[in-house]
């Protein structure tokens, strides 16, 4: 499948970077699977929180306060 | 059609972490073809070098631009785009060898009041063909006297890892180069494809040498078309 | 980080996750809030561009369902 190969490429490009690639994925979601849907978004919700903020955003913010 | 690849992240990283205001410089022509610097990776290489700058605390400005071609004067030589290229700190040119060397020879010529830097962000790599999706395969050396129509439309100083002029060597086994037995033997190729045409006779005259004079051996080569010129 | 609240992109396929997505709304299955939806008509539309873009506006995690 053409997103999952572009996804596996662009997460070497996030390690590269710096960014990392944990927080990118891909899922195989079928229209039917609204349980499995709910649960992808509250696993990717949890390993935001367990990385903490992407630290792009993170040095934009601290440079933007005082 | 001129491919090449992105060089290592790393490594571009590297060569532009002293400057301030970078611009990523796409070529439209060769490498957008062969997906290494066209506008699509310009814009994601300016992207990543923002990304990861800026993660390291570095406030870098970096911005992506993309001409229809770095080998040739005309498509560098709008004003406004001109006056781009003076304000950034380096240029980093994600077209060809020919591609780089062009556009910093122009931007030095037409800008006078100020050096401009162009550093390479690609390693170019052949002149070759689309083989297939993904897929690019080397197809000519540029030699400068050219034997495809007695070799059946197979080039065998491209494609013979020893560019020999008078049939196969003796590594040639089942069809495969001895170099690396990933390749096909380019004069298993050429006597192939004469036989379906028919055309077998056409290698029977021995080659005598190549003159390698016109192609890169007598130097880098020029061209000229007295009639065009002005 | 004590106000830390993650921000999650999914990028969705219209006929997949999307419509999952859209199933577990009616089924009022519960899922985070920390998710923006981009909707995509294939999640082969997904260009590298656009999640390195998304990570530049202070993503912190970003997932990709079809």
């Amino acid at each position: 499948m053409r997103a999952a190969k572009r996804i596996e490429y662009t997460k070497k490009l996030l390690d590269e970077i710096g960014i990392g690639s944990e927080r990118l994925d891909f899922f195989h979601i079928a229209a039917s699977e609204a349980p499995l849907m709910a649960e992808t978004a509250k696993e990717m919700t949890e390993r935001a929180k367990k990385l903490g903020p992407n630290p792009y955003r993170a040095k934009l913010q601290q440079e933007s306060k005082p | 059609m001129i491919t090449a690849d992105r060089k290592p992240f790393e490594e571009i990283k590297e060569s532009v972490k002293d400057y301030k205001k970078i611009m990523v410089l796409g070529c439209e022509t060769c490498v957008a073809i062969c997906q290494a610097g066209g506008e699509k990776e310009a814009e994601i290489l300016a992207s990543e070098l923002r990304l990861a700058f800026g993660n390291e605390g570095n406030k870098v400005e970096v911005n992506d631009e993309l001409v229809v071609r770095q080998c040739d004067d005309e498509f560098m030589a709008d004003p406004a785009f001109l006056e781009k290229v003076k304000e950034a700190d380096v240029i980093l040119s994600i077209a060809c060898g020919v591609g780089v060397q062009h556009a910093c020879n122009f931007f030095n010529r037409t800008i006078t009041d100020k050096p401009i830097r162009v550093i390479p962000g690609l390693n170019t790599t052949f002149m070759g063909a689309n083989i297939d999706v993904g897929l690019w395969e080397e197809r000519c050396l540029g030699c400068g006297d050219c034997v495809l129509e007695k070799t059946g439309g197979i080039c065998p100083i491209a494609r013979c890892a020893k560019s020999l002029l008078n049939g196969p060597c003796g590594g040639s086994s089942n069809g495969k180069c001895e170099i690396n037995k990933e390749l096909d033997c380019a004069w298993n190729l050429i006597i192939e494809r004469l036989e379906a045409l028919g055309d077998l006779d056409r290698i029977k005259p021995v080659e005598m040498y190549k003159d390698w004079r016109p192609s890169h051996s007598g130097g880098p080569r020029k061209r000229v078309r007295e009639d065009l010129r002005l | 980080m004590v106000d830390y609240e993650p921000r999650v992109v999914a990028m969705l396929c219209n006929y997949c996750a999307y419509s999952a997505a859209d199933l577990a709304g009616v089924g009022r299955i519960q899922y985070p809030t920390n998710i923006r939806i981009v909707h995509y008509l294939c999640t082969g539309k997904v260009e590298i561009i656009h999640i390195l873009k998304a990570f530049e506006a202070g993503a912190d995690a970003i997932f990709v369902g079809g």
